[in-house]
């Protein structure tokens, strides 16, 4: 197998495409089947509102779509499959027959569809993130970061990074108390939050991931952003990590961020930032209950649609 | 002025646990989404939920930007639980698997009235009921 180049790509492997066609009353049940031989769910889809919530009225045929992996459970998969709508035809003899077909899918190439839509973005006043095959002149004091994100977080186009964004930048070129900033991205994702800390001149950035294609397609976009003598990439869980910080950024889930919490504090030295991000709305309250306290005070709160990003401050009243 | 919707895609798939993989991958990279983007979203709004199956119906734009509404489990999901079975029958005309009541029928049918285009609750009742059928689960009372 050719060794891969350049940018961190998701491995390929082949699928087998099931496309069913079923009245729409079986639909749920088929979907349910689907999963249980092992595709990972099922979908429908409607070019155009043809019902209230978008999809055909039950008395018309529908089309489900489902993936199985090609592999030796595969024949047995499909012999199911069968045996299931042969089944559901006797039970139903006055409604029409379903029926499937298969298409095997190679390379498959569904990840890289829409970057054609990824363009330039201005994230804030400075902030520019361009992807790897688009152009931008930078006029003024526009810092940009160049983004290939393969199959990885973080490309900016989200609220939660861009939050993320809007408030480290505000915090490393305002807070003029800390000379050489050392910052900690975890769950870093495409790297993108880190990189921006480099490029705002932060001294140190250890970036973190437990997946290991992110921390690949991190480690080609800090070489692309020139930022490789400041900027860290490690595969590594955050309860591993022991030297302190100035500031950390953590883009991830309510549930993850409240899991993780202990670690968060833990590394957060004494006056320090900690900037976390990816809450929606309805886990608001349990964030607050966790994070917020004496020690950890709320500096600044962002929202953007549905989405939070708080940045506490730790007033180093540590017991 | 509204943005140009260009589909609409309906999900089965697991609370919190959106990966680019199959389905997800397919059902909106062919449309332009930005797949990372949803899984984030997603799973960030169904992380209290996780190991249901949770439904999400996305629209997609012209722009390729996107919204999406999550839905109440799908009635099978329902029915294996109210009926406490793991699965469904491979053969449902031949074997039976489970059974359930006719008020358990009816409450799954309330709950899922809005996401099943039936005319009125009767109409849910026979649609879910005919989803018990076609899993091997009896209905009972």
């Amino acid at each position: 197998m050719p060794e891969q180049k350049g940018n961190a790509e998701e491995k390929t492997e082949d699928w087998i495409k099931i496309e069913l066609f079923a009245p729409a009353e079986m639909i749920d049940a088929l979907s349910n089947f689907m999963t249980e031989i092992g595709s990972q769910g099922a979908y429908q889809e409607s070019l155009e509102s043809q019902s209230p919530n978008g999809f055909p009225d039950p008395s018309t045929g529908e089309t489900l779509k489902a993936f199985l992996p090609v592999d030796v459970h595969l024949e047995w998969r499909i012999a199911s499959l069968q045996t299931y709508l042969d089944s559901l035809g006797e039970i139903f003899p006055e409604m029409e027959r379903p029926t499937f077909r298969t298409e095997t899918i190679r390379d498959p190439d569904w990840g890289m569809a829409w970057k054609k839509y990824f363009n330039p973005l201005r994230v804030s006043r400075n902030i520019v993130i361009k992807p790897t095959w688009e152009r931008f002149t930078p006029t003024g004091r526009d810092i940009v970061i160049e983004i290939d994100p393969g199959m990885a977080f973080g490309t900016g186009q989200h609220p939660s990074t861009r939050m993320c964004l809007e408030a480290i930048e505000e915090i490393l070129l305002n807070d003029r108390s800390i000379e050489k900033w050392h910052v900690l991205d975890v769950g870093t994702g495409t790297g993108i939050l880190g990189i921006a800390c480099a490029k705002l001149d932060a001294k140190r950035v250890l970036c973190v991931d437990i997946d290991k294609k992110a921390v690949d397609i991190a480690h080609e976009n800090i070489l692309i952003n020139q930022v490789e003598d400041r900027v860290e990439i490690l595969d590594r869980d955050v309860a591993t990590l022991a030297e302190p910080f100035h500031m950390i950024v953590a883009n991830l889930t309510a549930k993850i961020l409240i899991r993780l919490r202990h670690h968060l504090f833990r590394l957060l030295g004494d006056g320090g930032y900690l900037v976390i991000s990816g809450i929606v709305e309805q886990n608001k309250p349990d964030i607050e209950t966790h994070f917020l306290s004496d020690e950890f005070s709320l500096r600044r709160l962002i929202t953007e649609k549905e989405w939070s990003c708080y940045v506490l401050k730790n007033e180093g009243r540590r017991l | 002025m509204a943005k140009k919707v260009i589909a609409n895609i309906k999900l089965q798939i697991k609370a919190g646990k959106a990966t680019p993989s199959p389905p997800i991958g397919p059902a909106l990279g062919q449309h332009g989404v930005n797949i990372m983007e949803f899984c984030k979203a997603y799973n960030a709004m169904t992380q209290n939920q996780e190991g249901m199956v949770i439904p999400v119906v996305i629209t997609v734009y012209a722009d390729r930007s996107f919204t999406f509404v999550t839905k109440t489990p799908p009635a099978s999901v329902l029915l294996k639980q109210a009926a406490k079975i793991a699965k469904g029958a491979g053969d449902p005309k031949r074997d039976k698997v489970g059974t359930v009541t006719v008020k358990q029928v009816k409450e799954i049918a309330e709950l899922k009235y809005n996401d099943l285009n039936a005319v009125d609750v009767e109409g849910a009742i026979r649609i879910v009921a005919g989803t018990a059928r076609s899993m091997g689960i009896e209905i009972t009372g």
